[in-house]
C-alpha cells in the first residue's frame, strides 16, 4: 500500500498485544500490519473490545506493564521505535506524533486554565518566552475556530462545553505541528451537529497542514465520509482493509458485510434490520479457527478448523478463504 | 383519528430552579417550553434532538417522574397531572421505561430473575410461583433463554442486558414503554439485533413507545411520528416520511446534513456538504435562551424578526408542523 520508493510514515507489521499471565494470555490485538502514508487519512473501525484503541496505544508506547507489545516492525518515518531509548521516544509524543482519545473532559487537567495546559505543551517541545508562548497559544485556539479565543485563553475546562473541549485537546494536539494525528473516538460524545463541525475542522487541518491521520471509531458513517483507507477490526484482528470508497460499495469479510447491512440506513423500506446473530466472542471464548465462524453465514468446516491469515482480494485484504466477490480459494 | 390516544401532553412546561452561588438570586432552567403532542395506541413517537434539548425532562414529565410546572400529561384519557395518588399509581402501571445505559440500570446484586419480578410482587397478587412462571416466559419472548434467570447481570453482554431492561419494563403489560435512548450505548450489530426486537415486541404486544434517540438513521427505521426537540421546545412536528422527505425546519435539515451516512459523499464533498448545512456556534445556555426563536443563533436563516416572535407551531400541511416563521421563504 506505500509506494516502493519512499517508507510510509508509520509502518506497522505483526504488532501483537497481550495481557495477562503469559501462558493464559488475552492478545488483544494480533497480527496487525497497516501503514500510513504522509497525509493521509486512515479509518480504523470496529465494534467495542475489537482492539482499536489497543492498537493506536501499542503505537504509540502507551501499553504499560503488565501489557505485552511485540511486532515485526514498528517504524515512524523510517525510525524504528522498539529499539529507540524511552526518551527518544516520548519526545516523539506530543511532538511529531501527537493523539487525542473520546472523552476530552477528562482529558483536560480541570484546575488549570486552557493557556498553562496549551503553554506547557509548547514549553516543553519548543521553548520560547512566556509571551511568546501565550500568543502562540491563542493562535492555536483560532486555528481550531474557537470562538471568543482571548477569553477562552484564560478559562477553564469546566467552563468549555464538550465541543469546546475538544477543539482545546485538539489545538494542543497540533501545537507541535505534528506528522501524524492519531484521533481515537475524537467526536463520540459529541452532538451531531457539533461533530459535524468538528469532523471538518479535522479535515482542513490535516489539508493544510498535510498531516496524517489515523482516525479510529466505531461509525461506519464518520469513516465512510473521512477517510481515505479503511481497516475493519474484528476481535482483536484485522478483517478487512480497503479504500473507503471500495470497502462500503464492495464488501469482501463477511463481517464488513454484516456490519454494513445493520445499518438503518442500508435497511431502507424493509421491517427489520438485518442482523449478524450472537455477540464478539469474549476473551476466553475465541474459537479455533476464524474468530468470526461461530456467527458467520457463510461458514464451512475449513473456517472452523485453521484461523485465516489476510488474503489480496483485488486491491483490498481480507482475513477470510472464501471472500465475497471473488473466487472461491482453494 | 378516532382511536382514543395512549398519551397526550398539553402545552407542558418544566422549570428548574436552580441557584448560581450562595448570594446570587436563583434563576431557573427552562427545561421544557409548551409541549403539546399525542401518540395512538401501538404506534412510536421519536423525540430527536441533541443534548439538553428537553427530550429526557420530557420522559421524566411523562413517566411521572416529576411534577411539571405547568401543562398536563394525559395517559389513556386519564389527566396524571391532577390526580391523586392512588389514581397516578395505578397510572404508572401502564408506563415502563427502558433507560440508555444497561450497565447502569440494572442492579448488580440482584439476580435478574429478581428484578422481573419485583415490579409484579408490588403491583399484583400473584404469588411466587406464578411470578418466576411470567418471568421466566418474559426472557423467552425478549431472546433470552429460561436458565438466565438465575444469572447476575455482569454475566450478561450489553446487548443482551438491554434485553432484560426491555423484559422488566414489559412484565407489567404496560400501554405505553418510554424508550431514552435504548440502543445508544451498543455496538451496531447489536443495535440492529435491539431494534428487532422492539418492533417484534410492538407488533406482538401493541406496546406504544415513546422512541427517544438522537440518531435518526434509527429514527427514520423505527418511528411513525417524529417530534424534533431544541432547547426545550417542539422545532418540528410529522410523520416520519414527511420529515425525512420534506424537512420544514432549519433545525431538521441541519440534522439531516450532519448525520454521517455511509453512501453519502466523502472527503473534500463532506466538508462542502458540512458548510452548507453551516450550523455555527453551540447550544445556548438554558438559563437564559435566546429571546424569540431560540435556535435562531445558530439559524443560517435567521432575520431580525426571529429575535422578536416565539414561532407558533404552524401546520403546513396535515400534521405536518414547523415552528418557523420562515419555513415558507426558506422552501
Amino acid at each position: 500500500m506505500s509506494t516502493a520508493t519512499s517508507p510510509a510514515l508509520l509502518e506497522v507489521e505483526r504488532l501483537t498485544v497481550e495481557f495477562g499471565a503469559p501462558g493464559a494470555a488475552l492478545q488483544a490485538a494480533s497480527d496487525i500490519s497497516f501503514s500510513v502514508d504522509a497525509g493521509e487519512v486512515v479509518g480504523i473501525v470496529g465494534e467495542s473490545g475489537s482492539g482499536k484503541s489497543v492498537t493506536a496505544l501499542a503505537v504509540l508506547g502507551l501499553i504499560d506493564a503488565p501489557g505485552r507489545v511485540r511486532a515485526e516492525r514498528l517504524a515512524f518515518a523510517g525510525r524504528d521505535l522498539q529499539s529507540m531509548s524511552e526518551r527518544e521516544r516520548r519526545s516523539l509524543l506530543g511532538g511529531e506524533i501527537a493523539m487525542i482519545f473520546q472523552d476530552p473532559m477528562t482529558s483536560l487537567n480541570p484546575s488549570f486554565t486552557v493557556a498553562f495546559q496549551l503553554m506547557e505543551t509548547i514549553g516543553l517541545h519548543e521553548g520560547g518566552s512566556r509571551s511568546a508562548r501565550r500568543a502562540r497559544a491563542l493562535q492555536l485556539l483560532k486555528d481550531v475556530e474557537i470562538p471568543d479565543p482571548e477569553r477562552r485563553l484564560d478559562a477553564f475546562p469546566h467552563q468549555l462545553s464538550g465541543g469546546m473541549s475538544q477543539r482545546v485537546m485538539l489545538a494542543m494536539a497540533i501545537a507541535c505541528n505534528p506528522r501524524l494525528l492519531i484521533a481515537d473516538e475524537p467526536t463520540t460524545a459529541l452532538d451531531v451537529t457539533v461533530q459535524a463541525q468538528m469532523l471538518a475542522l479535522l479535515l482542513r487541518l490535516q489539508r493544510e497542514r498535510g498531516m496524517a491521520l489515523v482516525l479510529i471509531t466505531h461509525d461506519l458513517g464518520v469513516v465512510a465520509e473521512v477517510a481515505q483507507r479503511v481497516l475493519v477490526m474484528y476481535a482483536g484482528q484485522v478483517v478487512e482493509s480497503a479504500a473507503a470508497a471500495d470497502l462500503f460499495a464492495r464488501p469482501h469479510h463477511p463481517y464488513t458485510e454484516a456490519l454494513l447491512a445493520s445499518l438503518p440506513e442500508r435497511n431502507a423500506g424493509r421491517r427489520r434490520l438485518a442482523s449478524l446473530a450472537g455477540v464478539v466472542p469474549g476473551a476466553f471464548d475465541r474459537p479455533a479457527g476464524c474468530l468470526l465462524s461461530p456467527r458467520c453465514p457463510y461458514v464451512r468446516e475449513r473456517c472452523r478448523e485453521i484461523r485465516p491469515p489476510l488474503f489480496d482480494v483485488g486491491a483490498s485484504r481480507a482475513r477470510c478463504y472464501f471472500p465475497i466477490g471473488a473466487e472461491a480459494r482453494p | 383519528m378516532s382511536i382514543a390516544p395512549v398519551l397526550e401532553t398539553h402545552a407542558l412546561t418544566k422549570h428548574y430552579a436552580v441557584s448560581s452561588g450562595l448570594f446570587a438570586a436563583a434563576g431557573s432552567v427552562r427545561a421544557l417550553e409548551d409541549v403539546s403532542l399525542s401518540l395512538a395506541p401501538g404506534r412510536t413517537l421519536a423525540i430527536v434532538g441533541e443534548s439538553g434539548c428537553g427530550k429526557s425532562t420530557l420522559a421524566r414529565q411523562i413517566a411521572m417522574l416529576e411534577t411539571p410546572t405547568s401543562g398536563s400529561v394525559v395517559i389513556g384519557g386519564v389527566d396524571a397531572t391532577g390526580a391523586d395518588a392512588a389514581t397516578r399509581r395505578a397510572l404508572r402501571k401502564t408506563v415502563q421505561m427502558v433507560f440508555q445505559n444497561p450497565f447502569a440500570s440494572l442492579n448488580p446484586r440482584k439476580k435478574i430473575g429478581l428484578a422481573l419480578e419485583e415490579p409484579l410482587a408490588i403491583n399484583t397478587t400473584l404469588s411466587r410461583a406464578e411470578r418466576e412462571a411470567h418471568g421466566r416466559a418474559m426472557l423467552t419472548k425478549v431472546g433470552l433463554s429460561p436458565e438466565h434467570y438465575r444469572r447476575y447481570p455482569h454475566m450478561f453482554s450489553g446487548g443482551q442486558r438491554q434485553r432484560v431492561a426491555i423484559a422488566r419494563a414489559l412484565m407489567l403489560e404496560p400501554r405505553l414503554v418510554i424508550a431514552d435512548e435504548p440502543v445508544s450505548a451498543l455496538d451496531v450489530s447489536i443495535q440492529a439485533q435491539v431494534l428487532n426486537l422492539l418492533m417484534d415486541l410492538q407488533e406482538s404486544t401493541g406496546v406504544a413507545y415513546v422512541f427517544i434517540s438522537h440518531n435518526l438513521a434509527v429514527v427514520e427505521l423505527i418511528a411513525d411520528e417524529v417530534v424534533v426537540m431544541y432547547l426545550g421546545r417542539v422545532m418540528e412536528r410529522a410523520a416520519k416520511a414527511d420529515l425525512f422527505a420534506v424537512p420544514r425546519h432549519p433545525y431538521t435539515r441541519a440534522l439531516l446534513a450532519s448525520t454521517p451516512r455511509v453512501d453519502a459523499a466523502r472527503g473534500e464533498a463532506a466538508l462542502a456538504r458540512a458548510a452548507r448545512s453551516a450550523l455555527s456556534g453551540e447550544l445556548p445556555s438554558p438559563l437564559a435562551p435566546p429571546s424569540g426563536c431560540v435556535f435562531r443563533t445558530r439559524c443560517p436563516y435567521a432575520i431580525d424578526r426571529c429575535a422578536e416572535v416565539v414561532p407558533p407551531l404552524e401546520p403546513t400541511s396535515g400534521a405536518h408542523a414547523a415552528a418557523c416563521i420562515r419555513q415558507n421563504e426558506i422552501g
